[in-house]
Parts: structure tokens; C-alpha cells; sequence
């Protein structure tokens, strides 16, 4: 842990600096064997999209890893690109597995969103992989001493066309070493007719791990020098800051809390090396606010949205004579005063468990 | 201050406030991944472990409240399962994990702590529960993917497993 907090300055950047990999959405529990990974990536240094070692690594073992730089967060998006590159690299399911989404280690494909996994991010990974297989033939070529027409490959083992004796795996052609190749943008990618993967059911490869309880949600990411935060909110501001504006943050309430303030223009929130310690803070610190402008003077929508409701009729609005008297009077926008506050309530308990909703079971 | 705390057979010294949630300790101070963050409020059961056998809601309760009992997180199921069945060694899993994924039930599967942990202290009491039973025994425990069908479906097939009836 961080031995001054009073030296702290909780900038993303420098928690990146303190902290090594930051990992930013659900991740996987699987960890390639050997030490392909650790050796891999710099986040100073962006990947290089169209290198092949930016998208995948074949391990000595004869299988693969494939950089998979969507969220998984249960819709089985892992499991569906795994599926497209061992389809491409002629390899079977139990021969690829994909690593934590961690911004060191893979390859940025952009938000994990609309149900767009494999569709966007589907035909990266199958063109990496079918690159991947390219330069895995051309190796082979060399090795086998014949055309790449000629190789077939199965499951990972490329041997010559009716000469199934006369082959070399991929792990023995590049395992746990780098490609050093880029895109050709030629590599052939396999017609969907001859497709043995894709397409088939498959279990989601996220399941063992989250059953047996080892699986790495966000919420249990712990990196070196880690605060736990809470954003306070006065009452009655949305996100954004969107609603009330806080007019003052008083300190002295949680002077008795071992936590710190954050403040951002109307962004407040309090960190604190102890999780307990944020949550106790953010409740009780007490941020007398402000709420938007709004009109005193004229009736308001019930809503309390603070819109002035219509009077007239909109269907008459055209035919009635303009007339200064009719205009709303003293209509300048008043600021609420009442200060209104983001504090704990006290005496506030959690419901019992006993009476918690129902799901729908 | 300090607290002993019995977690899954193995004793523990954490310092901790004394109004400070179960939940914080067992996350932060003992690094478990079983037990999580749901709403804080006992409202969703995804915070659950056993004590003493029994399903209890880690975020609202003091650690001070549980000292000199047993705890059971996720982790620590299959060595209970053992214990309950006088098996010489835990399995890999408990049955009702094995069988969520078998039935390839968990989405996103942050409510699966609380699923696992409901059902292994209706199964340890009731090996044969009917679909009104497992209903009216997992109720309170939230999972917002959706996915009560297979839930229950992973839930029958363990108890059938466990008495001995499928494999």
C-alpha cells in the first residue's frame, strides 16, 4: 500500500504508473502455461494491429493463445472468437484459449457493445489467425521441403498431403517464440463450407472457472498502491454532475474517517486504503448543494421537473391577443436556498434478508 | 481491532473496524473471490457464505458477529461437501458446480456465489428437494442475466447425482 496518502495524486495515469496493467472490464481466469505472456507488452508501446504477434501466440505444447481484446461478460463473445480463430488455425477448441482483457497484454478492439463482438471484432481475430496459418505453412514449407499447396493441416500438425507421416506441429515450428511477421493482407481465409468450428455448440470456456469461484470479476482486481473510491453525490445531482451543484464540501464530516476528498469542479468523491473506509466516508460526508435554477414564480409541471406548465391552451395560443399584463411576472429564474445534503441518515439500517424481493424464481 | 475468524477450517487474524461488513474482510483483507459486491443491502445474495451451515448476508454483517463460528465461502464448499459426506478428500467441485456446468448455466456469473452457496445448504438439509422447495429456498437470491431456468435445472441434477440416481 502507499505509505502517504497526502503525496497521492489519483490521476488515472498515475495509477497506471503505480500500478502496472490496469484491467478494464471482466476478464478471463485462464492464464496461459509457460511464459509467452509475461514476456509480452508494454502499454507505453501501442500493438501493432496488423502484426501477427499483436493477435495471437503459439506455445510449444501445440496450442494457442489468442489476444482477445472484447469484455466478456457472460454473452460468450470469448468462446465465439476462440471459435473463429482455431476454425482458421485448423485447430480444435481444447487447442486455444484466450488470456484476461488487460490493456498491456492485448490489442485494443474498441468497446465491447451492441451485440458487436463478432461481428467487428469477429473478423480481426479470423484475420489474424488465417495470417497466423499462412506464416505457420510457410515454416512448414521449409521444414517438410515442399509447396505450401501440398500441406494439409489438422488440428495444429501440417503434414504433406497423403503423407501423414511427414509432418511438424506448430509448437514445434514456433512454439513460445514470435512471428515476426505482418498482415500480407493474402492470407486465404477458409471457405464457411469446410467449417468444422464455427458454427457447432460449443460449452463457453468462462463457465469452469465461474463456478468453481476463481473466475476474476472487476470487482476483485487488486493492483499494488490500490485505493477504493466512492463517488459523493449531492443530493439530487445525476450523472454527470447533471442537477444539484454542490456549494461547499465540509471536511470536518469525516474527520474522524482515515479517507480523502476528491474534487473535480462538481465531481466530489473520497478514496481510502481501506474499502470500509471509503464507503463510511462517502455517507458520511456532508455536501450541502444546490438544486438548478428554476421559476418561483409560475405554476410548475408536477413532475417538479421545474417547467412551467402551460396556461393557455396550446390550440388558442395563436388567437389570443398579445398583452405585456398576461406575460408571467418576475419570471427571472430564483435559486432554491434550502442547502440540501449527501449525508447518512442515521438510524438508516439494511433491510433483513428476510424481507428481500423476490426474483422470479 | 483484531478478530479470529474461522474461515473454511482455517483460522484467520484480521484487523478490522468493528462495524465493518464480513463481506470487506473476507474480499480485501483475505483476498476470496467467492463472496462479492452486490447491492450491500441483503436485497441480491450475491454476498453469501455459511456460518455455521446456515446462508448469511456478508455485507450487512459485523465481523465482530461471526467470530468463534464456522464460515464457508464458495471456495471452501467442496472440502464442506467432503465433511458432510464423510468423504476422505474434497472434490475438485461440489456437485451443484459441477453441475452448473454441466448445464452450462452461469451467464455472467456474478451471482453465482449466492446460487451455490443457497443450494448447498438446501441440499445438505433437503437431498431431494422438490421444484416448490428449491423455489421457495432460493428466493431473495437476484440474478439479473436471467438464468433461474438453468439454476434450476443444475439444482435437480445435483440432488439427482448426489443421491445416486444419475450420473
Amino acid at each position: 500500500m502507499i505509505a502517504h496518502q497526502s503525496e497521492l495524486d489519483f490521476s488515472r495515469r498515475d495509477l497506471l504508473k503505480g500500478g502496472g496493467a490496469l484491467i478494464v472490464a471482466f476478464s478471463m481466469a485462464q492464464v496461459p502455461a509457460g511464459a509467452a505472456l509475461a514476456a509480452r507488452g508494454d502499454a507505453a508501446v501501442a500493438f501493432d494491429m496488423n502484426a501477427i504477434d499483436t493477435w495471437i501466440a503459439i506455445h510449444a505444447d501445440n496450442t494457442a493463445t489468442v489476444y482477445i481484446g472484447k469484455g466478456e461478460f457472460g454473452q460468450g463473445n470469448t468462446t465465439g472468437l476462440l471459435q473463429i480463430a482455431a476454425e482458421e488455425l485448423d485447430l480444435d477448441m481444447s487447442q486455444v484459449r484466450s488470456v484476461q482483457l488487460d490493456t498491456n497484454v492485448v490489442p485494443n478492439q474498441g468497446a465491447t457493445t451492441s451485440s458487436s463482438s463478432i461481428e467487428r471484432g469477429g473478423p480481426q481475430i479470423r484475420a489474424a489467425a488465417a495470417e497466423a496459418r499462412r506464416a505457420l505453412l510457410s515454416l512448414a514449407s521449409n521444414k517438410l521441403r515442399t509447396q505450401i499447396g501440398s500441406l494439409v493441416i489438422d488440428k495444429g500438425i501440417v503434414s504433406i498431403d497423403g503423407h501423414p507421416t511427414q509432418s511438424v506441429s506448430y509448437g514445434a515450428l514456433i512454439g513460445d517464440k514470435p512471428f515476426n511477421v505482418k498482415f500480407t493482407g493474402t492470407a486465404p481465409q477458409k471457405a464457411i463450407t469446410r467449417y468444422k468450428v464455427v458454427g457447432t455448440n460449443v460449452p463457453r470456456v468462462d463457465i469452469p472457472a465461474k463456478a468453481a469461484g476463481k473466475y476474476t470479476h472487476m470487482q476483485h482486481l487488486r493492483v499494488a498502491g490500490m485505493l477504493h473510491g466512492r463517488v459523493v453525490r449531492p443530493r439530487g445531482q445525476r450523472a454527470y454532475g447533471v442537477g444539484a451543484k454542490p456549494m461547499t464540501v465540509d471536511e470536518a464530516s469525516i474527520k474522524d474517517v482515515p479517507a480523502r476528498i476528491v474534487r473535480k469542479g462538481d465531481f466530489i468523491g473520497v478514496v481510502a486504503e481501506n474499502e470500509w473506509d471509503a464507503i463510511r466516508a462517502a455517507r458520511a460526508l456532508k455536501v450541502p448543494g444546490r438544486k438548478r435554477m428554476r421559476c418561483r414564480a409560475m405554476p410548475t409541471c408536477s413532475s417538479g421537473c421545474g417547467r412551467r406548465r402551460p396556461t393557455t391552451p396550446r390550440s388558442s395560443i395563436g388567437a389570443m391577443p398579445t398583452r405585456r399584463s398576461n406575460k408571467p411576472r418576475s419570471c427571472r429564474p430564483q435559486p432554491i436556498t434550502v442547502p440540501i445534503s449527501r449525508t447518512h441518515r442515521s438510524g438508516q439500517t439494511a433491510p433483513s434478508a428476510t424481507s428481500a424481493p423476490s426474483a422470479r424464481w | 481491532m483484531d478478530y479470529h475468524i474461522n474461515v473454511n477450517g482455517m483460522s484467520r487474524t484480521v484487523n478490522a473496524g468493528p462495524d465493518t461488513p464480513l463481506l470487506y474482510v473476507l474480499m480485501n483483507e483475505l483476498n476470496l473471490k467467492g463472496p462479492r459486491f452486490g447491492c450491500g443491502l441483503a436485497q441480491c445474495g450475491s454476498c453469501s457464505v455459511l456460518l455455521d451451515g446456515v446462508e448469511i448476508r456478508s455485507c450487512i454483517t459485523p465481523v465482530a458477529d461471526v467470530q468463534g463460528k464456522a464460515l464457508t465461502t464458495l471456495e471452501g464448499l467442496p472440502a464442506l461437501y467432503a465433511q458432510q459426506n464423510g468423504l476422505a478428500q474434497a472434490p475438485a467441485m461440489h456437485p451443484l458446480q459441477q453441475a452448473f456446468v454441466d448445464v452450462q448455466a452461469p451467464q455472467c456469473g456474478y451471482c453465482y456465489n449466492g446460487m451455490t452457496i443457497k443450494a448447498s445448504e438446501l441440499l445438505a438439509k433437503t437431498p431431494k428437494p422438490t421444484e416448490a422447495q428449491i423455489r421457495a429456498h432460493m428466493d431473495g437470491h437476484l440474478c439479473r442475466c436471467g438464468t433461474y431456468p438453468r439454476v434450476m435445472k443444475a439444482i435437480q441434477l445435483a440432488a439427482a447425482r448426489m443421491a445416486g440416481e444419475v450420473r
